[in-house]
């Protein structure tokens, strides 16, 4: 009963990496393997919460996608930094990192180029496959590109992140709407960077009546999320904050 | 006068005349729109439900541009901008033409908006769906999306095939 994750926000800035990064450890901890696929390298990506540099990665997507590696190849197990020492034999929790260097021009390239799009979808499956994940959680840019159009085609679980702001607002519902229009079979939404101040329950009507979707959490903005600048998992070295304690939830509520 | 306050003034077509305006006091963010929920409403149809923000940022106050009807400034397109004293902009290029003014003069003033909520606490989401269905539209008609939406039928078959095979063997 394996299953793909997309995270997506329409806007940089969210929070999407490191709530990603997050959910991830949360899933894994709770006796899952779990992949996490990133695609957007070259910007400070998901690799930098996990305290990997991307030199050390030898394969990438690009690479399963040109052809040059099986997608297995550019799957790194980074269980030890993201959780703790395991077993070795221990096949759970496990969590393995897919980079990328996937930029919006390059994508477009290789569709000019006669990609297939079923390559990365037979990608995603042969990571399910072989790494016998139980989540694959995707990682995507933000806004509308082709790669995000797949990558939310091919999700079987479509979680929408955005700060409660009107332009993250009105750009996550066309999102939103797209996602609908792909027949994607769950769509989850979380309000991250919430001021102490706000109303959290208006805004949680606002956006539910106006997306006609869950919210499956509601994220305070967070000092010491911002001081760790993204320089390892929240989670993991604040265990007991209340912005865990949420994070928890919607763990919870994507693994239901 | 508190030295942070400033006035919107709707204008005529010519320009000349002042219609209408809005003191803004203490406030760090103005969202300007047709919607009932926006800080200064417009009954004008040109104008989107939410279609631009006055925000106060380290540069002084910001015009930022939500709706894709746009803002307009000496006849060009602008996305933001940083407003001084007495610049005029135009909401949509048919729309109502604003003056910003740091100055507020008292005798002009007619009310008209009030603030009786605090945006800081009170969330105001309202979807322009008009600029939704446009969006989409805009995406859904390209070639990529139909062309994905054709195959996706396709892949989603063929995972089920894969996962089929995969649990028999």
């Amino acid at each position: 009963m394996s299953k793909i994750v997309a995270i997506h926000s329409f806007r940089g800035g969210t929070g999407k990496s490191n709530t990603t990064a997050n959910l991830s450890v949360l899933i894994a901890r709770a006796g899952n393997r779990v992949g996490i696929i990133d695609t957007d390298i070259h910007s400070p990506g998901i690799h930098v919460i996990f305290g990997r540099k991307p030199e050390s990665f030898h394969h990438t997507l690009n690479d399963y996608l040109h052809g040059k590696c099986s997608i297995k190849q550019a799957a790194y197990d980074v269980t030890e930094s993201a959780i703790g020492r395991v077993g070795p034999d221990d096949e759970r929790p496990r969590i393995f990192l897919i980079p990328s260097s996937i930029e919006v021009g390059e994508i477009a390239k290789v569709l000019r180029e006669g990609y297939d799009v079923a390559r990365l979808n037979d990608g995603f499956q042969d990571l399910l496959h072989d790494l016998k994940l139980d989540y694959l959680m995707i990682d995507t840019h933000p806004g509308v590109n082709e790669e995000t159009l797949l990558s939310i085609a091919i999700a079987n679980s479509f979680v929408l992140i955005l700060r409660p702001d009107s332009q993250d607002f009105q750009g996550t519902a066309v999102t939103l709407e797209l996602a609908r229009r792909l027949d994607v079979e769950r769509i989850q939404v979380i309000v991250n960077k919430i001021p102490p101040s706000m109303d959290r329950e208006l805004l949680r009507e606002q956006v539910e009546s106006g997306y006609q979707a869950p919210v499956i959490g509601m994220l305070p903005l967070c000092n010491e999320m911002a001081e760790l600048a993204s320089s390892g998992v929240f989670s993991n070295s604040h265990p007991d904050h209340p912005l865990t304690r949420e994070l928890v939830r919607i763990a919870d509520q994507i693994m239901n | 006068m508190s030295s942070s306050s400033f006035a919107l003034e709707l204008l005529d077509a010519d320009g000349g005349h002042v219609l209408q305006t809005w003191e803004l006091g203490d406030r760090d963010l103005i969202y300007l729109g047709r919607s009932r929920d926006s800080d200064v409403v417009f009954s004008n149809p040109f104008v989107s439900r939410t279609h631009a923000a006055l925000q106060q940022t380290a540069e002084g106050w910001e015009l930022q541009v939500i709706s894709t009807g746009g803002v307009f400034v000496d006849g060009k397109r602008i996305e933001r901008l940083i407003l001084e004293d007495g610049v005029v902009f135009r909401l949509t290029d048919r729309g109502p033409w604003l003056r910003f003014q740091y100055e507020v003069s008292l005798e002009n003033q007619s009310g008209g908006a009030t603030f009786a909520f605090d945006p800081a606490r009170t969330p105001v989401f309202v979807l322009d769906d008009a600029q939704l269905k446009r969006e989409v539209e805009q995406i859904t008609g390209g070639n990529y999306f139909q062309e994905l939406q054709k195959r996706m039928a396709q892949i989603r078959s063929r995972t089920a095939t894969r996962k089929a095979a995969g649990e028999s063997s």
